[in-house]
């Protein structure tokens, strides 16, 4: 679950506050799983609906537009291949606060665009643009740590 | 070969979704704690809730009949009922109370036997008035007087009075001046059992101060409570936001104390002026952790007449994590405005006004602007100055509710909020933070007069 929170939170400091906050959910709710589905699952949700709780007022306000017209961007996947879990860890963590939610929500967690819409209140529209800046970052993010590596 | 960024999403999931990462061994020593934690604020909970649900039903049960009006009421019917009519009535409320069945006639002959003892009693005391009273001497009322049908009320007392008794009678003139005899005179409709509750709210000199007769008093005041502080750090320019989320993410309140004494000036019997010291000892948690720390061991050889040499002859990976209690320390003089109200042995009083800071300590440890605990403890190695010397102005509000528990000692909790107006930072800092406190005193005060 740590890297779960990982993946959403700036820092890591932040994700063990998550995982602190998540866990101690946890606990207080345990009488309401309802031992329908994966437990796993129960508690990933609860951290992810932490994670999100923690970071919402403030999650979209700098964002900007700037890769909106710019075409999805190819990325080599020797690149990717090479890189770790932890690089790519580090890689989400480095995201813009409004990319990072989405793409771990639609691309990692597999939330559809109008579930991640009525989850953070915002437009699917918006959903979906986020989620294309983030991948077009993630592969210069992803390049350019290849070409240093190498 | 190149591939479509959509691709990038499956190549991260299969990468990241399963991925586990062991998190710091102090998450679940956290997590533990702050369970017990929980598991204790729960238990203070319940704790207030039943001891505050007990003394508000205390407060609001009807009370046992005073003992005082109780010998009143003996004492008149013993003035007033021949003995064979005592004899009598008794008899019949022996009677009527074996017999409940109001219907019955059996109960009926009681209650009629009863009504005419009560109306002889009543007749002969009213025979007995002066003529200062509002009855004339040997007349009666030309209505009847109803009687309760109520055996325990049928003691020769009726739940219904529709004249009311002067209170300079000759039956009451035996009674102290001092036990308020005001609190016999019944209204026209009143029944017996909102007298009986009009007797328990007056004031019982037992318990009660005269602030009829010292209208001005002097009053000390002692407490001390538990209190919660809540403090905002704000960044000065949006630039220092991202700092100011890092200083709230890693410094978070834990319960603080509060402590006291003060003296009061009651001015005609409702105003209060308060002032004294007021001492608030708030207390937060700062946790950091940074799980990818690296230390450098660096040796350094200065040598005469040769170039320094730094040499690095270690290094060490693992986690630096530091958790310090941050306590600050205030006295403060407050100077407070308030009203008093009083009901029997009970009160509430509102207090408002302003307290000037003449002390503050501080200790402890925050993250400085370069990503590291730094110390703000004055005097300490490597200390950073953040805070003022002293807080200046606060606002203050508070309510108290008191309880008498003899004239001249009252016993009371008393919630109160407490806001710090400017920041205790320094001016130069990133990030300001401003101080407010909320919490409850519980004391004790002593009226001197």
């Amino acid at each position: 679950m740590y890297a779960v929170c990982l993946r959403y939170a700036r820092t890591p400091a932040d994700a063990a506050d998550i995982l602190q906050e998540g866990f101690l959910k946890v606990y207080s709710k345990l009488d309401q799983f309802q031992f329908q589905g994966s437990f796993e699952g129960w508690i990933r949700r609860i951290m992810v609906n932490t994670a999100l709780r923690t970071y919402q007022k403030q999650r979209f306000d700098n964002e900007t537009s700037g890769y909106e017209r710019l075409p999805d961007a190819p990325v080599d996947p020797d690149a990717i291949a090479s890189l770790s879990e932890a690089e790519l860890l580090q890689i989400i963590a480095r995201l813009p606060e409004g990319y990072r939610v989405v793409f771990n929500l639609v691309a990692i967690e597999g939330y559809s665009h109008a579930e991640v819409a009525e989850t953070l209140g915002i437009q699917e529209s918006t959903s979906r643009s986020q989620l294309t800046k983030a991948r077009r970052w993630l592969c210069e993010q992803v390049e350019a740590l290849h070409k240093i590596n190498i | 070969m190149n591939m479509e960024s959509n691709h990038i999403d499956d190549i991260f999931r299969l990468r990241l979704h399963d991925t586990e990462t062991p998190p710091p061994a102090f998450v679940w020593d956290n997590v533990e704690r702050e369970l017990k934690k929980r598991k204790r604020r729960l238990f203070f909970f319940w704790f207030f809730a039943i001891g505050l649900a007990g003394a508000g039903l205390w407060a609001l049960l009807p009370a046992p009949s005073s003992p005082t009006a109780d010998r009143r009421i003996e004492s008149h019917n013993a003035e007033t009922l021949k003995p064979a009519d005592q004899t009598q009535a008794a008899n019949k409320l022996q009677n009527s109370a074996e017999t409940p069945d109001q219907g019955s006639p059996t109960a009926a002959t009681a209650q009629a036997s009863t009504k005419r003892a009560v109306e002889k009693g009543i007749k002969s005391v009213r025979q007995s008035m002066p003529v200062t009273g509002r009855l004339t001497p040997g007349k009666t009322p030309s209505a009847p007087m109803p009687v309760s049908a109520d055996p325990k009320y049928a003691d020769g007392i009726p739940n219904t009075i529709h004249e009311p008794v002067p209170a300079s009678n000759e039956p009451f003139a035996m009674l102290p001046a001092s036990t308020e005899q005001t609190s016999l005179v019944f209204q026209r409709g009143q029944t017996m059992s909102k007298a009986k509750a009009f007797i328990r709210k007056k004031k019982d000199p037992k318990y009660c101060y005269n602030f009829a007769e010292n209208p001005n008093v002097w009053m000390v005041e002692a407490y001390a409570g538990p209190s919660f502080n809540k403090r905002s750090l704000q960044a000065g320019i949006p630039a220092f936001e991202s700092y100011a989320q890092m200083r709230r993410n890693t410094e978070h309140p834990d319960w603080s104390f509060n402590a006291g004494v003060r003296g009061a000036l009651l001015l005609k019997r409702h105003w209060l002026l308060r002032t004294g010291l007021h001492y608030e000892q708030m207390t937060e948690v700062f946790e950091y952790a940074d799980p990818s720390y690296i230390k450098y061991i660096v040796e350094i050889i200065n040598q005469p007449g040769e170039p320094t040499i730094i040499d690095t002859v270690g290094v060490e990976y693992g986690e630096n994590y530091v958790k310090t209690f941050n306590r600050y320390g205030m006295i403060d003089v407050p100077l407070e405005m308030g009203a008093e109200l009083r009901s029997g042995r009970f009160g509430l009083s509102l207090h408002a006004g302003l307290s000037v800071n003449v002390f503050f300590w501080k200790r402890g440890t925050v993250l400085s602007p370069g990503n590291q605990p730094k110390p703000f403890t004055p005097g300490a190695k490597d200390a950073t100055e953040i805070f003022r010397t002293r807080t200046g102005l606060s606002a203050t509000g508070s309510a108290q509710m008191f309880v008498h528990l003899k004239p001249t000692v009252r016993v009371f909790a008393e919630p109160y909020f407490r806001k710090v107006l400017k920041p205790v930072t320094l001016d130069n800092q990133a990030v300001d933070a401003r101080f407010s406190n909320w919490g409850i005193k519980f004391g004790m005060t002593k009226i001197l007069n």
